[in-house]
């Protein structure tokens, strides 16, 4: 292969994605719903590519098709044209390739009620076919890692939303996943909660290094998330693509300025001019 | 967490004491003025109770009038779960099965008992077939309303780890369906019980439904209202055992009181 691995000992802080082969590869994605025999289309040739490692926030207009992309990636949904590819396999038509490698954290925590917070972060493993001893051991190291030690035997009606979303997260990460997907996952919650959790969720990101893709529709939550943002369109395309460095996160005005770009794209839902 | 333990409801309170006592001193009255055909005293009542006791049909009778609804309603409830499942995953089976399933539904159970009379013989073979013609299509539809109604939220939580077809229906469609069972169990015990006397008053010489025909043709009113209650007391009996079964299996639910 001609293409070089990256070697994170001589890489000198280049970007990843400069040097590797992509993790996620978008290309064209289009879908069209038909909706009482009306085409709707909810992305239209959106194209990206994610490098491994790479923690990347997809931001854009509520009903943009951010959703039906996530549900592309994870392989529920199958593209109607383009090519959206995971270790360049298809998680539609290769679903079962992608057992154990994907993970989500929705929306909505998604907790079963019947299980008991332990049994719901050990849900994955479970259906991995991880013996007893080591997926309840697992499960409570990533409960330990959320916080939640003292209540894995609480059931999620007893537990506050920002708890149940820390068992949603800790389920997720149980089973060790290639690739992380965030949905809204802080979208609901208080922004006291959100913002600790939001750290937190970074912070597990950070040390496990995994390929994530963060999806929300909050500019500030994307900038302060991503190392890159992608801005989508509506119908889901791509509007804009930029790194964010840490210089920027830390830099007031220049964030304020990237996120008027970020907004003034949005909302003339045209490619924005880079800077 | 620290959660308070809820406060024990208990079966037997003060309320229900003293509505079941009205009950029964308004009744002893009332046979005080009446003949013993219509309103035996309760001593007559309880004299039945006795002598039943001692010939021995108070047990043989109700153990055998439960066994037959117990063991026909299981095998409804397998045939009725099955049809179920099979129609709430495969759309094409419900178009094709459903009307069938609510053909039979709408049959009275009454015609049921007299078809089952004429098609089979031997009263046991007629009493399952009558129990299981009754309840597997009450089974069926509501494990098919069930089956529909899990969530798709979390059957897309489900898929994202790739599981197998058995995995889905052990891990997540069985657990979600169960409420909705024991909610069909408890209904249809109560109806099974209604039939299954018809059905041995009619084409049985054993069972409470024929003890209460045999009371009835010696004009002995006591003896009838003994084995009612022997019913009454049964149906609850099953219903109560039904309920322990829900708390223990559904103690993850939410309650009212917490």
């Amino acid at each position: 292969m001609s293409s070089p691995k990256w070697n994170p000992a001589c890489s000198g802080g280049a970007p990843p994605y400069l040097l590797s082969m992509p993790k996620i590869e978008c290309r064209n994605l289009t879908k069209v719903f038909r909706i009482h025999g009306q085409s709707f289309e909810a992305i239209k040739g959106l194209s990206f590519e994610v490098a491994p490692g790479e923690l990347v926030a997809v931001v854009g207009k509520t009903g943009c098709g951010k959703s039906t992309t996530l549900n592309v990636l994870l392989g529920l949904e199958r593209p109607t044209h383009g090519r959206l590819a995971i270790d360049g396999r298809e998680p539609y038509s290769d679903f079962d390739f992608f057992r154990g490698k994907l993970s989500v954290v929705f929306q909505t925590d998604r907790l079963l009620p019947w299980r008991s917070v332990l049994q719901n972060t050990t849900y994955g493993l479970e259906i991995l076919r991880v013996p007893q001893p080591e997926r309840v051991k697992k499960a409570r190291y990533w409960l330990e890692k959320v916080g939640l030690t003292q209540f894995e035997n609480a059931y999620p009606h007893e537990l506050s939303g920002g708890m149940r979303q820390r068992v949603g997260i800790a389920r997720a990460f149980s089973i060790d996943p290639e690739v992380l997907l965030c949905d809204e996952a802080f979208g609901h919650l208080d922004e006291v909660t959100a913002n600790k959790l939001r750290a937190d969720f970074l912070q597990l990101i950070r040390e496990t290094k995994k390929t994530s893709l963060f999806i929300t529709h909050d500019i500030d939550e994307a900038m302060e998330l991503g190392e890159r943002v992608l801005v989508l369109g509506r119908p889901a395309r791509l509007l804009m693509d930029v790194q964010i460095s840490q210089t920027l996160k830390e830099d007031p005005a220049r964030r304020a300025e990237l996120k008027a770009r970020i907004v003034r794209a949005i909302e003339s839902d045209e490619p924005a001019e880079q800077g | 967490m620290a959660l308070e333990p809820l406060p024990k409801r208990r079966v037997l309170n003060i309320e229900m004491l003293v509505s079941l006592g009205a009950l029964l001193v308004s009744w002893q009255v009332a046979s005080l003025f009446l003949p013993e055909f219509v309103l035996p005293g309760v001593q007559l009542i309880f004299q039945e109770f006795l002598k039943m006791a001692r010939e021995g049909t108070l047990f043989s009778d109700t153990l055998l009038t439960l066994y037959r609804i117990v063991r026909g309603l299981i095998v409804g409830f397998i045939v009725g779960a099955f049809l179920g499942i099979a129609m709430g995953t495969a759309k094409k089976t419900e178009h094709y099965l459903i009307p069938i399933v609510n053909f039979i539904m709408g049959i009275p159970a009454l015609s049921w008992t007299l078809i089952v009379i004429l098609w089979f013989r031997g009263t046991e073979t007629r009493i399952l077939v009558l129990m299981l013609a009754i309840s597997f299509p009450v089974f069926a539809h509501s494990v098919l309303d069930a089956v529909k109604g899990v969530s798709k939220e979390w059957m897309e939580m489900t898929l994202v780890f790739r599981p197998t077809r058995g995995q889905v229906y052990r891990m997540l469609i069985l657990p979600s369906i169960i409420p909705h069972i024991l909610t069909a169990w408890k209904v249809t015990v109560g109806f099974a019980v209604r039939v299954v006397i018809v059905a041995e008053l009619v084409g049985a010489s054993t069972g409470v439904g024929f003890r209460m025909l045999q009371q009835q043709s010696l004009l002995n009113m006591s003896g009838v209202l003994a084995w009612t209650l022997v019913l009454v007391v049964s149906g609850f009996g099953m219903q109560f055992v039904i309920s322990k079964m829900e708390s223990r299996l559904l103690r993850w639910r939410p309650t009212l009181s917490s």
